[in-house]
């Protein structure tokens, strides 16, 4: 086996047979017109999606466009309920017991036991084979010491606190593709700035998730999808959707077009409309729809 | 030991809700039992016998009850961790039966730890007050029906969490967690209700018959112990080949049944869990 093990090939040690070798060019998640919905009646929340997912990626939607429920289906967690995602060609539903993979920010993945958050550290850089101290050390870098983690249990911590131990848990797991939900949320100021530097700095394959816009100019060479009511949009560069302003209506010119309940809205350069980069967050387009 | 497994018993052991219930709780009806409900010392052999059988029925129940108190806080655990453990089992090292294995092991083992502590404080208390000790004849035999006991409510909780998972019905957990000390109190009731046949079919009904023999010898009625204990009347006695298939046969059933829930389980989202 060790002969096809070459430039352009990445040995994945604990993977089995066909996981052993594969293309370093195949690292992507990929969507094929994916449907989720957690109830049989109940109008699917995703709906049918298409996407590839390489590098680095911004998802940007309001609250309640489903980029969390997207990243809970990408991890396994949400019924698919048409459509497939494939993690670096393989189908989802076949992968099992595979460190390396994939790592998600998700609160309710980190807490297993009724112990402290240090514990809980413990056990995921163990089962991750993620680096303990570098760990620490990040965490202490956004305020989270390790006197903390062993007084108080993970639902204990802040809520801004309780993101960043989620979110630092998955950027040391050793993971190839790394989910963020919203890492930002409820992040003071400061430990926005800090974790903004440590994204930027990661090698590894990142897809973001966020209703904040001012994020477009900080991470200007991220690849972009718009999300909403279910549905995405892109990809474009997030530096190009800084200088995009937010028409409501069917614009002719527009560089994209979406609807959301039921109103036009267009994408386009020049004076029109508000620029996207301004809105601070994408929960505003609600407000705009009524303006 | 695994870093899992090692976590998942310190979980159990210094969980304040599981102590509570599982130990201080039955220890309040331990002291009531011993100090309260049971007679006098015994000078002759036969109040000697009646005393050590009186103790052996003590344990027996009161340890199935705390045994069964800890299984509601299964049931609770195996629902919060249902996502985590299925994010755990797909993306770590650990496989599917690794996971299950090891958080089987790791509580089954705090269920025999509270299950002993209670076993343990029943005859140190019954010394104390008759200066008689009531070790049980069979310890092995005490030991193995303790596993026993264990092993089915670890796979009864196992089970009513998946129930809950799969149909979706994430608010009935509060009920039916309970399920597992209903049918611990079920059990208690033959202290004073003959079930007759129903102890074989009614799950945890036949345990107290195998303590009860390994602990003091003799074979013992199909319920109404106390009456038994006072020697009033003649009562059924139990068939105990029948009672050991009879737990055999539930623990058979919780496992094949939770392990197809287990297949069409994806986890409760903590949305839902917060409801």
């Amino acid at each position: 086996m060790e002969k096809f093990f070459y430039k352009g090939f990445l040995k994945i040690s604990s993977f089995k047979k066909t996981w052993r070798y594969i293309r370093c060019n195949d690292l992507m998640i990929e969507l094929v017109n994916l449907c989720v919905r957690y109830r049989r009646r109940q109008e699917p929340i995703i709906k049918g999606v298409h996407a590839k997912f390489k590098d680095k990626h911004l998802i940007l939607g309001p609250n309640g466009s489903g980029k969390t429920t997207l990243f809970r289906a990408i991890a396994g967690l949400a019924p698919i309920s048409s459509g497939r995602i494939l993690i670096d060609g393989v189908n989802l539903d076949e992968i099992h017991n595979k460190p390396g993979v994939l790592a998600i920010n998700l609160s309710e993945v980190h807490h297993v036991f009724h112990l402290n958050a240090y514990d809980h550290l413990r056990l995921f850089m163990d089962l991750t084979g993620g680096d303990l101290d570098l760990t620490v050390e990040m965490l202490e870098d956004l305020g989270l010491s390790i006197s903390l983690l062993r007084k108080r249990k993970p639902w204990e911590l802040s809520a801004g606190q309780r993101k960043a131990f989620s979110t630092v848990i998955a950027l040391f797991s050793n993971a190839k593709h790394v989910l963020l939900d919203e890492p930002f949320e409820q992040l003071d100021p400061a430990r926005k700035g800090r974790l903004i530097e440590h994204l930027k700095e990661y090698k590894g394959i990142l897809l973001l998730n966020t209703h904040e816009t001012w994020l477009l100019s900080t991470l200007k060479d991220w690849s972009t999808h718009l999300m909403f009511e279910g549905k995405l949009f892109g990809p474009m560069y997030a530096g190009n959707l800084v200088k995009v302003n937010l028409v409501i209506g069917d614009m002719p010119d527009a560089m994209l077009k979406f609807t959301i309940s039921g109103k036009m809205y267009s994408l386009m350069q020049g004076k029109v409309g508000e620029p996207l980069s301004k809105l601070i967050t994408l929960d505003r387009i609600y407000e705009l729809s009524l303006s | 030991m695994t870093l899992y497994l090692r976590l998942k018993i310190k979980d159990m052991l210094t969980n304040p809700e599981q102590i509570g219930w599982g130990i201080g709780f039955i220890e309040f009806w331990v002291l009531m039992w011993i100090f309260i409900f049971s007679p006098a010392s015994g000078e002759t052999l036969w109040k000697v016998y009646v005393i050590k059988t009186n103790i052996t029925i003590a344990y027996s129940f009161l340890g199935l009850l705390s045994m069964s108190s800890v299984a509601i806080g299964l049931s609770y655990s195996l629902f919060y961790t249902s996502r985590a453990a299925r994010y755990i089992t797909k993306f770590t090292k650990v496989s599917i039966l690794r996971f299950i294995v090891e958080d089987f092991l790791g509580s089954l083992l705090a269920i025999l730890i509270f299950a002993l502590t209670i076993f343990l404080s029943v005859i140190g208390f019954s010394y104390a007050k008759f200066r008689i000790l009531a070790l049980p004849e069979n310890p092995l035999g005490v030991i193995v029906d303790l596993v026993m006991a264990g092993v089915a409510l670890y796979w009864l909780a196992y089970m009513i969490a998946l129930v809950v998972i799969v149909s979706g019905r994430t608010r009935a957990l509060t009920m039916t967690s309970y399920i597992p000390l209903m049918f611990g109190f079920i059990a208690y009731s033959q202290l004073w209700v003959d079930l007759g046949n129903l102890a074989y079919i009614i799950p945890l009904c036949s345990l107290p018959a195998l303590l009860t023999y390994h602990g003091i010898g003799v074979y013992p009625p199909t319920g109404a112990y106390l009456l038994w204990l006072a020697g009033d009347k003649p009562l059924p006695v139990i068939n105990l080949r029948l009672a050991a298939i009879s737990v055999f046969m539930r623990i058979i059933i919780f496992i094949t049944l939770s392990l197809i829930l287990l297949r069409k389980s994806r986890g409760v989202p903590m949305e839902e869990i917060r409801l």
